[in-house]
């Protein structure tokens, strides 16, 4: 039904804009034109799929042209722009290593008008054809419905990697987190968590799943953020004791907090576990692999010893006190021994705290979230996007991606070039997932909007985009089977 | 189609007369006891759901087996808007669901009215929800049902008048690829496809129906991106109950059991039975009987009804309204009851005055035990978390609701009001978007979409205008922990200061919390800054300082009638000391029972969540 329902759509498409043509007594005017999202002046990969969009100016009629090296290549219908998949790739091909040039027409009181053009630069590199994500409604303790999806970025098409809610719902829901893959899932091998109803965590190594329980008596929790070894059949977890406190007036709206955190290394084919870092003084937690696999990063915030009930209170009066810095320790692929903690950044020395770090492809840059306090800056209206360059320890935020809301999770493509992030700049509560251009210098481009194909789904959508992952290949593993491993008892993995 | 013939004995009027008393007599009475009895009710379902005309939404719905079902039924719903046309609308789809099953059943006159027992069991079947409806997880509840058997007997109906045989075993194979539109419905059709041809000896036809009907469903499970729950293919678009409400189901069991008996009697009626008029008689006694149930076995609780009153007359801001609901309210309320009228109370001006004149107990949520200790929450976190400013719990709730029993017009609504209140405008925008798209929602959404465009407007909205006062208190981390009522008192009442509606809340949360320490400082402000003190107040300061040992109560407006009144309640007091607590809480209540005193020291050990 959703099938026909895109041929329906596509069908509508294709009449809307058979027989467009500008209209030639168009005058100009020098209003710039109102879209969403705003494409205008964003560098876009030559395989993304069409940046449809929506002419939000009111108007009787409105339309918008295409044009390349002066030339008009394609003409839409407004106000939903809605493109021919086949024909914006032309264009993308046509344009590489240049730009597309739109221009827009409204018709108002019968006359139309021209609009200045808006440009879209086309990038000469091709971007991961694939991202995973979470689908989930900003909640706060309540899941029900929780999938996690992969799109094609080339076009529009989404489908499940997992959905929560074919094996269970009510007392015994289950909420699904935490995908990772090795190597952009060139090697199919991928993890995921489950939570509550049926739990464990999924892991799927040869195009074999199977559900295993990473909470060993050893250690505080089972695996929480994951991070595959670019090349070892080895994943490197957090665990955490973690718990939720709600802001009576502040717009964050809630805090994510740890009490405990450590850092684990789960051995994928013995099914064992180990300390990576276990200091009862610090929060360690946001495990990284560089891309070569020979260091782990990670964020810690180093915390007062207390009992269980006075964290508790810590926690709620001193939340602001929690500063995280990076760090990162060498690993020997051949030995699997960790080195010593060598510091990357102390964020805490500027009054900030600082997650999620994550390494360009190249090893030059890393980049992170930086915000006031805390761990879960997805719902911290300070948090931003900051790049520091391995090579001179520079560190800068990245105001050509920021916003004045929250921006988060983020994750380099494989070849580097580009970057998906997380943000809330759209109505400061649900996440999208905006996609940049990130150069050789460490310089990103005006970010945009992850495409759809009805622009106003953004919107309309009330679910948050979580984690966004590049994959240089789709997850493959049929729906039966993940099904038929996550319905199996967990295999126990041992604490060595 | 074979039709049967008049009987002999028959007076020739007969069957015209029965086929229209068999669809009339339904219409009529599901009309009236819809329209006329459950008016409040009505709003509230259409309240706790919500239709968008896009196609996002369609592809939503459809992500569930039998999608379409439920797209059409959430669309019906919203007439429940205007209560009487949304009830017209159903007793016309349960007609049309009627006339489909006499076509597919062949049903003859005598037994016509006999039909009409599904539809007073689908009249009943939402009527038995109760508290249900603030939770219920089956958007478009009251028409799924109608629409999935119409459907499904329409299904029957194409698959009987199919000739050759070929053409019924391909009918009957695709009725189950109905699945992903119909649902649990299609699965129905190939049952009753399956009874009927079983019936008929026809038993490939029988065979391929009965198998396709249980294959179907696995192969939509394991090679789409469907949503239903596995445990749930054979029964999406059934309502979903928890665990003990097993008898909620009893209605639509019967309507089903009805249809099965109609399909397994289709071209299986005597010609020229030997006593027809038992037939007629015996048919329409049991479509009186069946509409006779409706309104012995619908849920019938005065604290749900009074909850539906309140909180209509909340959301419409009509306080008096709220205040008359409490006046005529006679019974013991539940603890949501008496805190939404003391909001009425609040607002309407009057609860620092009046607030304990009204009763006040903990009588428990009459709704099945796994519901019980959510009741008070899922009814009513947002609307008094709302009234009371704390309105980051309010959107906590609706968020979490929200997510948990799907989105619901009431949730978007507050939720919208809520971003505007805490200046998030591009927040609101997304919800109040959403809303004008709806059918009942456009002009509301406008109006407070001039808000977010423009915020100064928000002070000239009364409602958001008297809670953004009530917002002026400190950030602090917490959270209820599941205990509603004593967190959102107690985080009231421990407010030190404010504009004056919050100094006066918090009193009054005090005042119910019996924390007079905390309060009186309160009190001596409130007195300090306005002309008149109210009577609780008095009642309260007097209480205080004499408990103290003193007589502040004197630096106070106090009414000296209010300290005679004091003055002989204490020597009331001293007479009965001997008196067990119980006799004496009777014996004081006709003379003292509106009184703080009264609630101070007879009403104790409240239970509440």
């Amino acid at each position: 039904m959703r099938f026909l329902s895109y041929i329906l759509a596509a069908a509508l498409v294709v009449l809307a804009s058979c027989g467009v043509t500008p209209p030639a007594d168009a005058v100009d005017s020098a209003e710039p034109i109102e879209i969403y999202p705003d494409y205008a002046g964003v560098t876009v990969p030559r395989n993304i799929a069409p940046l449809n969009f929506e002419i939000t100016a009111e108007a009787e009629e409105s339309m918008a042209a295409f044009h390349i090296g002066g030339h008009e290549e394609y003409c839409a219908a407004g106000p939903v722009v809605q493109i021919s998949e086949k024909k914006w790739h032309k264009m993308l091909e046509q344009a590489a290593g240049g730009k597309i040039e739109v221009v827009c027409y409204t018709k108002t009181d019968g006359h139309w008008l021209r609009h200045p053009a808006f440009d879209i630069y086309v990038s000469d590199s091709e971007i991961d054809p694939y991202v995973a994500y979470r689908l989930i409604e900003p909640s706060y303790i309540s899941f029900e419905k929780v999938w996690i999806k992969q799109r094609c970025l080339e076009n529009f098409d989404e489908s499940d990697i997992y959905n929560s809610f074919n094996l269970s719902c009510e007392k015994e829901g289950q909420c699904v987190n935490c995908h990772s893959f090795q190597d952009y899932n060139r090697s199919g091998n991928m993890q995921m968590h489950l939570r509550v109803g049926k739990g464990g965590t999924l892991v799927v190594k040869d195009g074999e799943a199977r559900k295993v329980n990473l909470k060993t008596p050893s250690t505080i929790s089972a695996g929480v953020y994951p991070s595959w070894h670019p090349t070892l059949p080895l994943i490197a977890y957090s665990v955490n004791e973690t718990s939720q406190n709600f802001h009576s007036t502040h717009t964050n709206k809630v805090e994510v907090q740890d009490a405990k955190s450590d850092l684990v290394l789960y051995d994928v084919d013995a099914n064992t576990i180990s300390y990576i870092a276990a200091d009862s003084a610090e929060l360690e937690t946001f495990p990284s692999w560089s891309p070569d696999g020979k260091w782990l990063y990670y964020v810690s915030a180093t915390v007062p010893q207390l009992s269980d009930e006075e964290m508790a209170r810590y926690q709620s009066f001193n939340y602001k006190d929690f500063k995280y810095n990076i760090f990162r320790r060498s690993f020997d692929p051949a030995t699997r021994q960790f080195g010593p903690t060598d510091t990357v950044f102390m964020a805490s020395e500027i009054g900030k705290s600082a997650t999620h770090p994550r390494v360009s492809p190249d090893g030059r840059f890393l980049m992170f979230t930086l915000g006031e306090y805390g761990t879960f800056h997805i719902w911290h209206k300070d948090a931003d996007l900051y790049v520091l360059d391995l090579a001179s320890g520079d560190v800068r935020p990245m105001d050509e991606l920021n916003s004045p809301d929250v921006e988060s999770y983020h994750s380099f493509a494989s070849g580097g070039q580009w970057v998906v992030f997380s943000s809330r700049r759209d109505d400061g509560s649900y996440t999208r997932l905006y996609i940049t251009h990130f150069d050789e210098n460490g310089v990103a481009t005006k970010p945009f909007l992850l495409p759809q194909k009805d622009p106003r789904s953004n919107e309309r959508l009330f679910r948050s985009y979580n984690v966004p992952e590049f994959m240089a290949e789709p997850v493959d593993v049929s729906k039966s089977d993940i099904i038929g491993a996550i319905d199996n008892e967990p295999a126990q993995a041992t604490f060595k | 189609m074979k039709k049967l013939k008049q009987h002999k004995d028959e007076p020739r009027w007969l069957a015209p007369a029965l086929w229209v008393a068999a669809f009339s007599l339904p219409f009529i009475f599901t009309l009236l006891i819809l329209g006329l009895g459950h008016p409040l009710f009505l709003r509230k379902v259409e309240e706790m759901q919500i239709f968008f005309p896009t196609t996002d939404y369609f592809n939503e719905c459809m992500l569930m087996p039998g999608g379409l079902l439920e797209w059409a039924s959430t669309y019906l719903t919203q007439f429940f808007y205007q209560p009487w046309l949304g009830a017209l609308i159903f007793a016309l789809v349960l007609a049309a669901m009627q006339a489909l099953i006499v076509k597919a059943c062949i049903v003859p006159a005598r037994w016509a009215t006999a039909t009409g027992i599904a539809n007073a069991m689908l009249t009943l079947a939402p009527l038995t929800l109760g508290y249900v409806v603030y939770t219920l997880k089956s958007p478009g509840l009251f028409f799924t049902a109608p629409l999935g058997i119409a459907s499904a007997a329409a299904l029957l109906w194409a698959c009987r008048c199919a000739n050759p045989a070929w053409l019924k075993i391909a009918i009957a194979a695709a009725t189950a690829l109905t699945y992903p539109l119909l649902g649990f419905y299609a699965i129905l059709a190939s049952g009753l496809i399956a009874i009927n041809t079983l019936a008929s000896r026809q038993w490939i036809t029988a065979a391929v129906a009965a198998a396709s009907g249980a294959g179907v469903p696995w192969v939509w499970l394991y090679f789409t991106d469907t949503i239903v729950m596995r445990e749930h293919i054979y029964t999406s678009m059934l309502p979903r109950f928890l665990e003990g409400e097993g008898s909620l189901m009893t209605p639509y069991i019967v309507a089903f059991a009805v249809v099965a008996v109609l399909s397994l009697m289709a071209g299986h009626y005597k010609e020229n039975p030997k006593r027809p008029l038992f037939s007629v008689v015996l048919s329409l006694a049991l479509m009186l009987a069946a509409y006779g149930t409706v309104p012995v076995c619908k849920y019938k609780d005065p604290n749900f009804e009074f909850t539906l009153r309140l909180d209509r007359a909340l959301q419409d801001q009509q306080w008096s309204d709220a205040v008359e609901a409490a006046e005529e309210f006679d019974g013991a309320p539940t603890r949501l009851n008496v805190l939404l009228t003391d909001i009425a109370l609040l607002r309407a001006g009057q609860a620092s005055d009046r607030m304990f004149a009204f009763p006040i107990s903990d009588t428990p949520y009459s709704t099945t035990s796994a519901r019980e200790a959510t009741a008070m929450r899922d009814a009513g976190a947002r609307l008094l978390y709302y009234h009371f400013g704390r309105v980051n719990d309010a959107y906590r709730w609706c968020m979490e609701s929200k997510v948990e029993f799907g989105q619901k017009v009431e949730y978007l609504k507050y939720m919208a009001k809520i971003a505007l209140l805490n200046g998030e405008s591009a927040l609101a925008k997304k919800y109040l978007k959403a809303l004008a798209q709806t059918r009942n929602y456009k002009d509301w959404a406008q109006r407070y979409m001039a808000i977010a465009d423009d915020p100064a407007l928000l002070q000239s909205d009364p409602e958001l205008a008297a809670i953004a006062p009530l917002m002026s208190f400190g950030d602090h981390l917490g959270g209820d922990g599941g205990n509603m009522e004593a967190y959102l008192l107690q985080a009231t009442n421990a407010l030190r200061g404010g504009p004056p509606q919050l100094v006066e809340l918090s009193i009054m949360s005090g005042l119910i919390q019996k924390d007079l320490d905390e309060i009186w400082p309160k009190i001596v402000l409130y007195s300090n800054t306005h002309d008149r003190l109210p009577r609780h107040m008095q009642e309260a300061a007097i209480m205080y300082s004499v408990l103290k040992g003193s007589d502040a109560f004197r630096q106070l407006k106090i009414d000296p009638q209010t300290e005679q009144e004091f003055s002989q309640f204490i020597e009331m007091v001293q007479a009965n000391q001997s008196l067990p607590d119980a006799r004496k809480a009777e014996l004081f209540r006709p003379r003292y029972g509106h009184t703080y005193w009264y609630y101070y020291f007879f009403i104790n050990n409240l239970k509440t969540t």
